[in-house]
């Protein structure tokens, strides 16, 4: 079964150049050209492998979107990655402490944002399984392994010392 | 993807070369279109200081150039985008025209 990806962005031109390369490399792919289409779909339906997400929406914006599915009991799990054409750093930091497990901006390209989707795509089981909380608890337990440099989401412990 | 001139300035007369992959090349036509298009629109809401427009489109504008690997695209609208963020209308007057010139200067080689 094909992993399926949420592809959360408004410009048409970069939607279709992602979803192009996305399904070259064997993956489903839905789409949603508004935050509003994309909270819709965080509502009514199962989540995916893995959110891309523009930051920059009309209607309801990406940091809206990543606090949404943060806070959803059937998402919350779900990796996403940022896509942005901004690469300021605080905007960076912000969306991994609003709960990004990774951050590429547009300019990096297809190759480095496919190498991140595969570093965070969560392994087949555990996504047949979601439903279970223990799986779900171990998913996130594996995602964090797998968040190992620059600009991913940092650790429980990093993040509590960055608050303190 | 790669320019084969990315230091030529954008008001040098002649075509700009930029490579780019050939899985790409069904989309690049819609993608030139569109990008020529949106520098109209721009220049529309300039000429009403609608500066949120301007705004908008050149940030949509900088991300498609990026992902496209048309980084020149991507310098002129980030220096619109920031132009229109502070109302500036004398740099957005001055780089709408030198983004126009490059668009139509593009030569695309696909690899």
């Amino acid at each position: 079964m094909k992993n399926k990806i949420l592809l959360v962005e408004d410009e048409v031109d970069t939607a279709n150049l992602l979803k192009s390369v996305l399904e070259r490399e064997g993956f489903s792919v839905i789409q949603a050209k508004d935050g509003r289409q994309a909270r819709t779909l965080v509502d009514t339906t199962q989540p995916p492998s893995l959110v891309l997400l523009d930051l920059v929406l009309p209607y309801v914006s990406g940091s809206e979107l990543l606090k949404l599915i943060r806070h959803h009991p059937d998402w919350q799990y779900t990796p996403i990655i940022v896509l942005s054409a901004d690469s300021h750093e605080p905007d960076i930091q912000r969306a991994l402490d609003d709960g990004a497990t990774a951050y590429v901006t547009k300019q990096k390209g297809s190759k480095v944002l496919l190498q991140e989707v595969r570093r965070v795509m969560p392994t087949p089981v555990y996504s047949a399984l979601a439903p279970d909380q223990t799986v779900k608890k171990e998913t996130a337990t594996a995602l964090r392994k797998r968040r190992t440099s620059g600009r991913h989401r940092p650790r429980g412990s990093q993040r509590k010392k960055r608050a303190a | 993807m790669e320019q084969v001139q990315p230091h030529q300035a954008a008001d040098d007369p002649g075509d700009i070369l930029v490579s780019v992959d050939a899985s790409f090349e069904p989309l690049i036509p819609k993608f030139m279109t569109n990008r020529k298009k949106e520098v109209v629109t721009m220049q529309e809401a300039l000429a009403v200081q609608d500066f949120e427009t301007v705004r908008t489109v050149a940030h949509g504008m900088k991300g498609a150039g990026g992902s496209y690997g048309f980084d020149r695209i991507t310098e002129i609208a980030a220096v619109i985008e920031q132009a229109a963020k502070a109302g500036d209308a004398s740099t957005i007057a001055r780089d709408l025209p030198a983004l126009g010139s490059y668009l139509n200067r593009i030569k695309v080689v696909y690899e």
